[in-house]
């Protein structure tokens, strides 16, 4: 049994009542132009993306009644005939040689194996999504950003050393040629994103260093946007010391600051608040810094960001 | 099998078919919020045309915006985010000043009445009027902030907590406005409630 109402929960009741009649009664409408339109582009927008990525259906060998069985009891077979013969795959190659390992290894030292960081650039279908998203609403910026497409192919002179037996280290390119790839890589992304700077390997060797230095100085407003994305709190001071501005924005108008709040880096964050960062500043989409705090489950950010006035 | 159809299935699933790149769905969640969505704008703005303008913003956002969206929430918080967002942007474009003969119908006396003699109650200059061109007259007399909070609860449905988390607002900050709005339209609307 429900408690009896006071006088006030009774009136406040009784407005929310005026209030849904007389809209109700309101004949007042969108108009049906609006309707149509958003209609038929999300229509094109969905043919779109129907045709570039279809949905997964289960392929037709597998729908059939007696196939589908057959068919899963094979790959289940295959399945554990290959976990008995892994343990063997995984014993370790024979070492190569030292003086090989330390010229192939020396350029990646912190990268996962088989992870060399030559062209981090989407693949062309997923460069046009981006594009095609650069005004959706950004409330997932605080999702991971996606995992970039690693190519080990950048150039001819990048082809793996050799054939066959090789350490997984030993794919990386030789230095000079992931120091060209990569600062040329980072020439394009810097000049749209700011997020290349994150994404290099920290020491790509001393040519590749010289070059993104180069590329950062030619474009320290990106470097800036990219270290607050990636956390790197003493980059962004390191920068914010030497007097760059932190109203760059990138493609999708968010500045440092929005893409620091939405990757939760709060530290990051406060620096670019006291040096001035416009706690306002919203993207293309509107997104402003404190609804992305919000979005990202920061409240404590969002306290931060509410003592420097935004709103 | 039973196939689930579009007026059953949540907005959640709904925009992730959508995403996939079925239509359909998405006329499905058109015709769910279109109206509501469009009142919160246009009682907030108080300019139907503006209303229609962001109207349309919103839900060519929300058909880009499908695949990235990630259902940690609803989808009405997300929608009524991007609305709200959608007009403080052009709110700041172009510093929208509500002007109530933009709304359609003769609302100067209503305001005068209001702005002369606040305590006394704008009663007899409303009493005349039918109760929705009062109501939404007496809107417009709220301040921004507690208009936002009551019409995101009112055309929202939204709970304190999810109108402090559309607005960035604190918990005490959204119920005090909450609270404020609904007493001084009480104080409006006494003639009608």
């Amino acid at each position: 049994m429900s408690e009896p109402r006071t006088p006030e929960q009774e009136a406040d009741a009784q407005l929310d009542a005026l209030y849904r009649r007389s809209a109700e009664r309101d004949v007042s409408a969108p108009s049906a132009a609006v309707r149509e339109a958003v209609r038929a582009h999300a229509a094109r927008l969905a043919a779109k993306r129907a045709g570039g990525r279809a949905p997964w259906r289960l392929p037709q060998l597998l729908r059939s009644s007696w196939r589908g069985p057959a068919v899963l009891g094979t790959l289940v077979a295959a399945a554990i005939a290959g976990l008995m013969v892994l343990p063997r795959a995984l014993v370790s190659p024979p070492p190569p040689a030292v003086s090989e390992l330390a010229r192939v290894a020396a350029p990646a030292p912190q990268r996962p194996a088989g992870a060399p960081a030559v062209d981090v650039r989407p693949a062309p279908a997923e460069r046009a999504e981006e594009k095609a998203a650069a005004h959706a609403p950004q409330l997932g910026l605080a999702r991971q950003a996606p995992q970039p497409k690693v190519s080990t192919a950048a150039s001819p002179e990048a082809a793996p050393a050799a054939e066959g037996n090789v350490h997984p280290y030993a794919q990386a390119p030789p230095p000079a040629a992931a120091a060209r790839a990569a600062s040329a890589d980072a020439v394009k992304e810097l000049e749209v994103t700011g997020r290349r700077m994150s994404a290099a390997p920290p020491a790509a060797g001393r040519s590749a260093n010289a070059d993104l230095a180069n590329v950062a100085a030619a474009d320290p407003a990106a470097r800036l946007r990219g270290a607050a994305e990636s956390g790197d709190l003493a980059a962004v001071q390191s920068l914010l010391g030497a007097r760059v501005g932190t109203e760059s924005r990138d493609a999708k108008g968010r500045s440092a600051l929005l893409l620091a709040v939405a990757a939760g880096h709060a530290e990051v964050v406060a620096s670019l608040l006291q040096h001035g960062a416009d706690p306002n500043a919203a993207d293309t989409d509107g997104l402003t810094p404190l609804a992305a705090a919000h979005a990202a489950g920061r409240p404590d950010i969002a306290a931060l960001l509410t003592r420097y006035g935004a709103r | 099998m039973m196939r689930m159809t579009d007026a059953a299935e949540s907005d959640e699933a709904l925009i992730a078919r959508y995403a996939l790149g079925e239509a359909r769905p998405f006329n499905e969640l058109y015709r769910r919020y279109e109206l509501r969505v469009w009142r919160y704008l246009e009682r907030n703005v108080g300019n139907r045309a503006i209303a229609d303008e962001l109207l349309q913003e919103v839900w060519f956002a929300v058909a880009r915006g499908a695949p990235d969206y990630r259902p940690s929430g609803s989808f009405a918080g997300w929608l009524f985010t991007i609305a709200r967002n959608r007009m403080l942007d052009m709110r700041r474009a172009r510093r929208i000043e509500v002007s109530l003969e933009e709304l359609g119908y003769e609302a100067e006396p209503v305001v005068s009445a209001l702005t002369a003699a606040p305590a006394a109650g704008p009663v007899a200059a409303l009493v005349a009027r039918d109760e929705v061109s009062a109501v939404r007259a007496a809107l417009q007399e709220l301040p921004r902030e507690q208009r936002d909070a009551f019409l995101l609860q009112l055309e929202g449905d939204f709970s304190v907590e999810e109108i402090a988390a559309i607005t960035g607002s604190s918990f005490e900050t959204t119920k005090s406005r909450l609270r404020y709005a609904r007493a001084r339209l009480r104080e409006l609307l006494s003639e009608y409630a």
